[in-house]
């Protein structure tokens, strides 16, 4: 498969990408196998012991504060972007300040609607992070779902509604796909008539996977749809599919890469 | 106590310029094939031995790297770029008093005049050794170390060291008038040559070693020859001994292994630890200092620090 980030590549020092949990890094990890990412990117790995967007700080401060460059991909979950930002600059400063030798942020910028670089300086070196909010606030589909807590997952729903890659990935066909929309959309109803809130894409998937019995964990089931849309769907597709978080990743990169 | 807090060094060998700084009780000098980091032990043994002293068994540190280059350690290679017309100059700092070396003129500068008032200085400096991984099949160690070692009564605790690093049940070893160093066992024994080369090794550089105090061991390479389980157990070894005898270490790498275990014993050891990674760019040196934490988590994330190159 073509490579989408082929052309804005001009240095050649890897990158880094960030993540909160398991389900990102799988989805992470199928992208960058199926050439939607950058060659001179690479999915780091977590620590098991430092979960979620706290733990990540945690794990990226070190690769920054050796002059690393990183992409941190952050769920805006109920946020707005300029708290969200906030969050990251005051946790990132904290970890920062907690290496050796200490390190600070000393530059800031508001890139694009969801992206913003921190450089991040100590006595040694710098590095540079972008922070990326990942969600889908504007999606119409996503708001008449009545979503209002945006992470990955909207985009891992945005395919599995995809009738092209539900019937071609053979996790799910076994249950024809107009079915299980319309008992997706039932289970939902229902809880909500129940006063049982479904706010994010995540519940949407689990009774996603209910339905078409789907067994293994949901970051599992993430990477194989990820993989599974990658290998049905043409690379024009999967940019729309995929937008704008793969729009994202391309300006970041290019930011880091300058 | 004293330690090499820091080198400078300026157009020697491939390093036209460069600074590591803060060095700790154990530094780990990590990095690609030609990064400096035997030149940087090269340069420290040379400012150190324009104190007069050689290394336990009496081998002038020149002498060594000479031997490993095949060639002068004062000659025109050693010079960046072999540009004779530009000095080298190193710069060392002990204990808070720096010590230079110009070539040429080869002389020796201190902050402190003459250089002998400083008794420890003089101890740190004329004691420095160097074990490279040839010196584990070097029977001088055992014919020039062993009257000390025993009348120190260090023979024990290198008998407990051999046990604990090799699982082995080894109940005395003994030099015998001809020079045979024996391993002996409940009901036989053994020349140590016989030994397998990672005890061979082992129980050559803690006889080394046991010799020191209060000064610096370099280690080149000490993961030759050992399993990466035995690696773990003589790092431990080497570690506790260091603390005990308040011998600072500067070890010289390729492994990641060596990295963890030398990690892992000095944590154990309660030793302040240090990786530098070094990366030499059109001869300027660049050391990136890496406390044990940040070693973990990048390597946890998927970060090789010998690889740091590739990020920075």
């Amino acid at each position: 498969m073509t490579c989408a980030f082929s052309s804005f590549m001009p240095d050649s020092k890897r990158i880094r990408l960030y993540y909160e949990g398991d389900d990102d890094r799988n989805v992470l990890e199928q992208m960058k196998g199926g050439g939607l990412l950058a060659g001179n990117v690479e999915v780091a790995k977590r620590r098991k012991d430092c979960p979620g967007r706290e733990g990540m700080v945690q794990d990226l401060a070190p690769f920054v504060g050796i002059g690393g460059r990183a992409v941190a991909l952050t769920d805006l979950d109920g946020n707005i972007i300029e708290s969200l930002t906030k969050w990251f600059q005051n946790t990132l400063q904290a970890a920062l300040a907690k290496e050796e030798p200490p390190g600070t942020i000393n530059a800031q910028e508001r890139i694009s609607d969801r992206i913003s670089t921190f450089a991040c300086t100590s006595d040694q070196h710098t590095g540079h992070v972008a922070l990326i909010a990942v969600g889908l606030p504007e999606d119409e589909e996503i708001k008449s779902s009545q979503i209002d807590r945006f992470a990955i997952d909207d985009y891992l729903l945005r395919l599995a509604r995809d009738p092209q890659i539900y019937e071609s990935n053979p996790d799910l066909c076994s249950v024809p796909y107009a079915g299980c929309m319309k008992k997706l959309m039932e289970m939902v109803q229902l809880l909500r008539q129940n006063d049982i809130p479904i706010r994010n894409s995540k519940r949407y998937l689990h009774f996603l996977r209910a339905i078409t019995n789907f067994r293994p964990s949901s970051a599992e089931f993430a990477g194989r749809l990820v993989g599974k849309a990658i290998d049905s769907t043409g690379q024009g597709r999967l940019r729309e599919l995929f937008s704008p978080l793969l729009e994202d990743l391309q300006i970041a990169i290019k930011q880091l890469s300058s | 106590m004293a330690r090499l807090k820091s080198i400078k060094i300026q157009r020697f060998r491939g390093i036209r310029e460069g600074v590591i700084r803060d060095f700790a009780d154990v530094n780990l000098l990590i990095g690609r094939n030609n990064s400096g980091k035997s030149t940087v032990a090269e340069a420290i043994s040379l400012v150190c031995s324009q104190f007069g002293g050689g290394d336990p068994i009496g081998r002038q540190l020149h002498g060594l790297w000479a031997e490993i280059r095949r060639t002068s350690p004062f000659g025109q290679e050693a010079f960046y770029k072999q540009d004779q017309t530009q000095p080298i100059h190193i710069t060392v700092d002990i204990g808070g008093v720096t010590v230079s070396l110009d070539m040429p003129p080869q002389a020796i500068k201190s902050t402190e005049t003459p250089v002998i008032r400083k008794p420890w200085l003089t101890e740190f400096a004329n004691h420095v050794a160097v074990f490279r991984p040839i010196d584990g099949f070097d029977q001088q160690i055992e014919n020039k170390l062993w009257p000390q070692i025993l009348t120190k009564r260090a023979d024990k605790s290198l008998v407990r060291a051999l046990n604990e690093v090799f699982g082995l049940k080894v109940e005395q070893l003994q030099l015998l008038p001809n020079n045979r160093f024996l391993v002996l066992f409940t009901d036989f024994s053994i020349p140590l040559d016989v030994q397998g080369d990672g005890a061979r090794a082992a129980l050559r550089c803690l006889m080394m070693l046991s010799s020191l105090q209060g000064t610096l061991f370099i280690l080149e390479e000490p993961e030759s020859h050992q399993h990466p389980g035995s690696l773990d157990r003589f790092a431990a070894a080497i570690c506790r001994q260091a603390k005990e005898q308040d011998v600072q270490l500067l070890i010289c790498t390729q492994s990641i292994e060596c990295v963890r275990a030398f990690l892992k014993a000095s944590k154990e050891a309660t030793s302040e630890a240090a990786v530098f990674h070094l990366k030499l760019d059109d001869g300027l040196l660049d050391a990136t200092r890496l406390t044990p934490d940040a070693v973990e988590t990048l390597q946890a994330t998927g970060v090789d620090v010998r690889l740091l190159e590739l990020y920075a």
